[in-house]
């Protein structure tokens, strides 16, 4: 396979996770009985420009088919995170009633809602139906299509240019991210602003997070890798912020190399330096990475097998596509984790994809008084341990299993 | 092939260089190097002179190397003698587009980029020069640019980072160094957290040959004369103490970062390397080979 930046052939092994089942593929009590597609799972990274990317392999259309099971809203911490965002942008920038503001992946208007609320116009990007549809309802206009070079530059034809792009979560999920980089620079305004949230891959290999592998998600990114795919498709970075979401992200703020205005932070060289020195230029930061996984799958079934052989109720909450990588990776099923927790209505009475553990609303937790809840999502912890405190009224624990298997205090 | 600035500390890692290929070499200059007495001599002062064109005329050669350049340590960077350089420079390339010549190569530097990139590349990255060094450098690049596009002749221009090595200026950072962990002189502070492009000198002296000779195969531009790998100056200050069995502590404990010292100064080299030009030596080799020629 050739590199989805700069086409140099890969060879060097970041992740293999073997095989697995696409993660938003939640199962029915009817598609129980039908068989199961489990696809190969292996990352890899170019020795060139350092883009840490999914292996492709043959059926991988048939992942993307599925309605989008996510729904951004359901988490209020991420809401607060974006209405922050708007919140700055509107400041830094001066946005106002004569701005525009485009987001793509725009979701279900999580996010646009608060620009709107700003009285800025904008529009959302959002190709999938049901979460666009959710957009619409609060108001806002989404144009339904895949974003790139050719729908930028219709758009920017059609007097939708942009003063500030959001693209939050998205980078990291396109096949072909040139295309998706130049759309950008088509839409930006000569003076505009484009952001970009990501997680960040450093954080990523110091916190053992393999389980933010998944099918899906296409390119693991460093902003070494990014200020090259940038540059390469016209856009310049000049700010970059790190951020704590989804186990450390990097916001990076670009503009069109042609005519910006912005200067250059100090900040941009910070952490290519900090990447550099966590060894991102070298092959071993990313060959070593692959023992992890292992390590956690043999720490967490150690805990379950304990469990199951003392008597332990264990359960487990937020049935997200990191659980179910971890699930399947360590080969964890209903007779060691016999069921999920999740908030999201749309989830439940559904059941995990590949390890087939039922998905149950909150009630359960009073009902079976767990001694351990085991934490998926470990991004959310501190929200889910609030939010689930009074297990400690039977004396329940908390648990997470990256990067390492904790029973917390 | 003539060379201009041979008696200088690139130019003599050049003509070690174009020794090895076997090369037709004349230099250009007031005087031939020590250990290069053997080749031809085309003797003038390049910023005395008016017209090249009958030097260059007598000399006969197709390829220029052209490394001369005011480089005095301490001085050369606010010097109003880079201004001079800029006019020599462009007389000499105008002479030998004029008498025939086909392909030429000159130095340029990192500091005719933005800094403030932390990676530079030839595409990409603004060009905004520092200092009167970097600007003189910068005007020279498009006059030149301009002049031999006009007069048909190939230019290849190295934008040149830290090229380290055997026969570098004693006051410079590695051989300052080397002399705190001989002993002979007390520790300094560096800016350690730093990360710079540099290249061992004889792989950079390669390049600029390379650039030249690859010209009749439509090699010209701008190219980034460096290792592309970063080099931390942490690594570079314990790498030198190992070699010299001293104890880095001294230096890294008065470790400092000069206001507006960039973190990150590093050229992507994927255009040299494109050309085929290989490094052979790493850091550490580079370094090795610093220390045992420092007397
Ligand atoms: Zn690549």
């Amino acid at each position: 396979m050739k590199c989805r930046h700069c086409n140099t052939e890969l060879t060097l092994p970041f992740l293999d996770l073997g095989s697995a089942p696409p993660s938003n593929a939640y199962l029915s009590a009817t598609t129980l009985n039908a068989p199961e597609a489990w696809y190969p799972l292996r990352v890899l990274a170019c020795s060139h420009c350092w883009l840490v990317q999914t292996e492709d392999h043959a059926g991988r259309e048939a992942l993307f088919t599925e309605d989008y099971a996510y729904f951004s809203s359901f988490s209020s911490s991420w809401l607060a995170h974006a209405k922050a965002y708007v919140g700055d942008m509107v400041q830094r920038f001066k946005l106002g009633a004569q701005s525009h503001v485009v987001e793509v992946a725009a979701n279900d208007g999580y996010l646009l809602q608060y620009v709107q609320q700003a009285g800025i116009p904008c529009l959302g990007v959002e190709p999938t139906a049901s979460t666009a549809a959710a957009a619409r309802e609060k108001g806002l206009a989404i144009d339904e299509r895949f974003f790139g070079v050719a729908l930028g530059r219709e758009l920017a034809a059609a007097g939708q240019s942009a003063d500030l792009t959001a693209a939050n979560n998205v980078l990291a999920h396109v096949p072909d991210i040139n295309d998706f980089v130049g759309g950008f620079t088509a839409l930006l305004k000569p003076q505009g602003v484009a952001t970009f949230e990501f997680p960040h891959l450093m954080r990523m290999v110091q916190s053992c997070q393999f389980d933010t592998a998944y099918h899906e998600h296409y390119s693991y990114l460093s902003l070494t890798a990014v200020q090259r795919i940038f540059e390469a498709n016209g856009l310049k970075v000049f700010d970059v912020q790190e951020l704590s979401t989804h186990g450390g992200s990097l916001r990076v703020f670009a503009q069109r190399a042609d005519t910006g205005g912005q200067a250059v932070t100090p900040a941009v060289q910070q952490v290519l330096a900090a990447e550099v020195a966590a060894g991102m230029l070298t092959t071993n930061f990313y060959s070593q990475f692959d023992l992890q996984p292992k390590r956690i799958a043999r720490e967490l079934l150690s805990f379950l097998i304990k469990m199951a052989e003392e008597d332990g109720r264990v359960a487990a909450y937020g049935a997200a596509a990191k659980g179910n990588t971890l699930c399947n990776f360590a080969g964890v099923r209903p007779h060691l984790l016999p069921y999920v927790v999740d908030r999201n209505p749309a989830k439940q009475g559904k059941f995990m994809p590949g390890s087939r553990i039922p998905i149950v609303d909150e009630a359960h937790l009073r009902a079976h008084r767990p001694s351990h809840v085991l934490i998926l999502p470990w991004n959310l912890k501190d929200e889910v341990m609030a939010q689930l405190d009074y297990i400690r009224e039977w004396g329940g624990r908390f648990v997470t299993a990256v990067p390492r298997l904790e029973i917390l205090p | 092939m003539l060379v201009t600035g041979a008696s200088g500390y690139l130019g003599r890692h050049v003509l070690q260089r174009l020794r090895l290929r076997g090369a037709e070499v004349a230099v250009l200059g007031r005087r031939l190097p020590e250990g290069f007495e053997d080749l031809e001599l085309v003797q003038a002062d390049l910023l005395a002179t008016q017209d090249f064109a009958p030097l260059l005329k007598e000399a006969g050669a197709s390829h220029l190397l052209h490394l001369a350049w005011y480089a005095e340590y301490g001085k050369y960077w606010a010097s109003p003698l880079n201004l001079r350089w800029v006019d020599a420079t462009l007389r000499l390339l105008q002479a030998f587009g004029e008498t025939g010549g086909k392909h030429a190569f000159a130095a340029g530097t990192c500091a005719e980029y933005d800094w403030s990139y932390g990676y530079l590349r030839e595409e990409n990255t603004p060009l905004l020069p520092q200092g009167l060094y970097g600007t003189a450098k910068d005007a020279a690049r498009r006059l030149a640019t301009a002049l031999c596009a006009a007069q048909g002749v190939s230019l290849a221009w190295g934008h040149v980072f830290y090229p380290f090595g055997p026969g570098e200026a004693p006051k410079r950072m590695l051989p300052s160094l080397i002399e705190v962990f001989r002993g002979r002189a007390p520790a300094f502070g560096v800016n350690t957290s730093a990360f710079r492009g540099m290249l061992p000198v004889p792989d950079a002296a390669e390049a600029f040959v390379h650039l030249l000779a690859e010209g009749s195969n439509g090699v010209s531009g701008r190219f980034n004369i460096c290792s592309g790998q970063p080099a931390s100056i942490e690594d570079v200050v314990r790498t030198l103490a190992r070699l010299c069995d001293a104890d880095p502590n001294p230096v890294l404990a008065l470790a400092s970062a000069r206001a507006g010292d960039p973190p990150m100064l590093v050229g992507d080299n994927t255009r040299l390397l494109a050309t085929g030009w290989r490094p052979t030596q790493t850091l550490a080799q580079g370094l090795a080979a610093q220390v045992a020629a420092q007397p």
